[in-house]
């Protein structure tokens, strides 16, 4: 038992700090947290069910039974990912925008700062621990996942790209949400911040590539934050899906296409275009531009054409983006975490310190730092001698009232 | 927890804090301005000063939370901004708030803490137990922390500050916002902790609550160090001393022979009470304060006899530290 323990230590080691088990031990126990994976179970079920109906319905006629089951394994496939990938993006910031904000609110975060835990350990163990809980759900995800493979059109490889895709996607939203939360006071406002900054990541890269698509190439900037971004890393990988499909290599992609057609015309297309999303309209050129350079002839799988990252699947590329950045906000968090002073509770009394007349603000317990602003005033420590002179061996210092000196405040 | 250098004799007949010279300037004015005092082990100190005066300042600076603007504090022979790390060890603080997390059970409170101080895994929970024992909540180690009182939250906070045994404790305001009964409690927890080599320093605004618990006091003020010592040294440092007397036949005329006596600086007449102010003698260097002054009061009282005063009553004002203390605070602002 004891060796048993021993060896978990050592291989869990760097996982396993305070912070992470107090984390998740009262995490989980919050109804909120069952509440929110059944939700997500839930409603990623319902979606799954709700496009298998659909597809059904809309390809009944025309199609052989085995394409119509690739058409649908393919289709549920995807709607699942996409909207896994949209309830990540609703809770991973949600995750650990409280963690650091919730210890200042709490006013813990002093307390942990004066143990021997190191400002890196909490960020690293916050960061943890929320996405362990990521990780939760997206295990809690997989029997949904499975039903895809009754209907087939999915490939391993797949499946794994697309995890490793959300779960990354899960840690660097993570990470952004931390960021927030070392700088902001207040679980509330890091909360709002955090949102703001993981739409800002998702969305500004999609964004400058349908604005400007002439100015992509993959050296540029804006290749590279393509390739850092999960709606075009997932876009890669799913529609990679029929040209590399197990059942039938070649014919599966025109299925793809025709299948909808070929069934009830515009409403078949219009389907397709439902199931797989804004995905399919919205960044297909990205993907074209990034993955598949347009001129290309044949279709090619989800490989990265050039640049850093090349000869990389899109969700490895992502994936290698994706620790980069994450290393980077975490160092920022650490940064900002380590640097002393640390605020003071009340933080009412900071108005009112700079409102009020000097007196005034000393007497009102305006003992609030300015952080940042506080420069190490170089007084005179020279010239001031060691004002406790007398050791006394343990007896009552000599009181010496400097009264008439307090009044230098005036 | 002893480290090599308290070996020495020369460490140990240091005090176990230190405080040279302290600034700290935040933007707009100073929190503290050449703070100097020293605790001796074994001592409770009572760090008294108005809200504002710089105490929590001062205890955010030794709980190595806050970088002074100069000067320097040692804690335990440690220097606090050299190294904050081993600093910490010798030192536990308990700031003004709680700082409890909810959704976990006082025990695993206390573990967390404990593991946060590096404390081996074998020995958490006899730590843990140990220290619910000594704060009187070893029944409560299941109970979720939010569901404890005021008193025992505090007990259990001052649990966490003990939870890596330090030599120092650092105590902001602990009586704040307890009922009287807690503040008993409070109190006999830190006599205990004395008796176990502790040394305690204890903020407050509140003058009462400290002077039965500490064996020291120091009066902080616009972040400076008014006085400090045992309370007798407080008192006779503030000097004055206070008679009512009431006599026969005519005030005015009492009065005014009082005011001629030495020592005496201050009369009022108050109905038909003649309030003598007097500066009592400094403590003399071989006697006990007690004596000194109690000698100045008689003193008074045989010349206002012999002058022919008709004492009726001479009742000495008993002015206990916070009046003292708030006379003080008056005239240093």
């Amino acid at each position: 038992m004891g060796a048993v323990r021993k060896v978990l230590r050592l291989l869990l080691g760097p996982f396993v700090n305070p912070i992470v088990e107090k984390e998740l031990r009262s995490r989980m126990r919050t109804s909120k947290a069952s509440l929110l994976s059944s939700f997500y179970l839930f409603t990623l079920a319902g979606v799954g069910w709700a496009t298998y109906v659909i597809v059904r319905r809309q390809a009944s006629g025309g199609v052989s039974n085995g394409q119509l089951s690739v058409h649908v394994g393919t289709t549920i496939f995807r709607a699942l990912t996409v909207w896994e990938l949209i309830l990540l993006l609703f809770i991973a910031p949600a995750l650990t925008a409280a963690a650091i904000a919730g210890e200042k609110e709490r006013q813990t975060l002093d307390l942990l700062l004066c143990t021997r835990v190191r400002p890196s350990s909490i960020v690293i163990g916050k960061l943890i621990a929320s996405l362990l809980f990521a990780l939760l759900l997206l295990a809690a995800s997989v029997p949904v996942f499975s039903v895809v493979f009754l209907f087939g059109g999915v490939e391993l490889t797949q499946v794994v790209g697309v995890a490793a895709t959300l779960g990354m996607t899960a840690v660097v939203i993570g990470a952004i949400g931390l960021l927030c939360s070392t700088v902001m006071r207040r679980p509330t406002g890091a909360t709002v911040l955090a949102y703001i900054v993981a739409f800002l990541y998702l969305v500004v890269p999609v964004g400058t590539s349908i604005i400007f698509p002439t100015s992509v190439d993959s050296r540029t900037v804006q290749a590279y934050a393509m390739i850092a971004n999960p709606v075009s890393a997932l876009a890669s990988t799913l529609l990679d899906t029929p040209i590399r499909s197990l059942n039938a290599p070649s014919r599966v992609q025109p299925t793809v296409t025709n299948v909808a057609p070929a069934s009830t015309s515009v409403g078949g297309t219009s389907c397709t275009v439902t199931s797989t999303g804004s995905f399919c309209t919205s960044n297909g050129p990205n993907v074209a531009t990034q993955v598949q350079p347009t001129p290309a002839p044949i279709p090619q799988n989800d490989q990265v054409q050039a640049g850093l990252f090349k000869g990389f699947r899109a969700w490895q590329a992502y994936g290698t983006a994706s620790a980069i950045l994450v290393a980077i906000l975490v160092a920022m968090s650490v940064a900002i975490l380590s640097e002393r002073p640390v605020h003071l509770p009340g933080r009412r009394r900071r108005k009112a310190a700079r409102a009020a007349p000097l007196r005034r603000a000393a007497e009102t317990e305006a003992v609030d730092p300015e952080p940042g602003v506080s420069e190490p005033a170089v007084s005179e420590p020279a010239v001031s001698e060691p004002a406790v002179s007398e050791p006394a061996a343990g007896g009552p210092l000599v009181a010496e009232p400097v009264l008439t000196e307090t009044t230098a405040h005036e | 927890m002893s480290t090599p250098a308290l070996a020495t004799p020369e460490a140990r007949a240091a005090p176990a804090v230190l405080v040279e010279d302290l600034t700290k300037r935040y933007a707009d004015f100073d929190a503290l301005a050449g703070l100097s005092f020293e605790v001796p082990y074994g001592e409770i100190f009572g760090f008294v000063g108005p809200n504002g005066a710089g105490k929590t300042t001062t205890l955010r600076i030794l709980a190595t939370l806050l970088e002074p603007t100069s000067g320097r504090a040692l804690i335990d022979g440690v220097e606090v901004t050299g190294d904050p790390y081993a600093a910490r060890d010798h030192m536990g603080y308990m700031p003004d708030f709680f700082g409890v997390y909810d959704r976990l059970t006082a025990a695993e409170y206390l573990a967390f803490y404990a593991r946060c101080y590096e404390i081996p895994h074998s020995r958490i929970g006899r730590v843990v137990s140990n220290l619910l024992e000594l704060v009187r909540l070893g029944d409560r180690g299941d109970s979720a922390v939010d569901t404890l009182s005021r008193g025992m939250k505090q007990r259990l906070c001052l649990a966490r500050a003990l939870v890596h045994d330090p030599k120092v404790l650092l105590l902001d305001e602990p009586a704040s916002g307890l009922d009287p009964l807690a503040r008993v409690e409070l109190r006999e927890l830190l006599k205990e902790l004395r008796e176990m080599g502790k040394t305690i320093l204890i903020s407050s605004h509140i003058l009462p609550e400290l002077t039965e618990l500490c064996t020291s006091f120091g009066i902080i003020h616009g972040g400076r160090m008014l006085a400090s010592g045992p309370l007798e040294t407080l008192q006779s440092a503030v000097g004055a001393r206070r008679v009512r007397v009431r006599a026969g036949g005519e005030l005015a005329a009492v009065a005014s022979f009082a005011e001629n006596l030495p020592d005496v600086t201050g009369v009022r007449v108050e109905g038909d009470v003649v309030e003598i102010t007097h500066a009592g003698p400094q403590v003399g260097s071989n006697g006990s304060p007690d004596a000194g002054d109690v000698d100045a009061t008689e003193l008074l009282l045989r010349s206002l006899i012999a002058g022919g005063v008709r004492v009726r009553s001479f009742t000495p004002v008993e002015e206990d530290l916070e009046t003292a203390f708030l006379r003080v605070m008056g005239d240093g602002s």
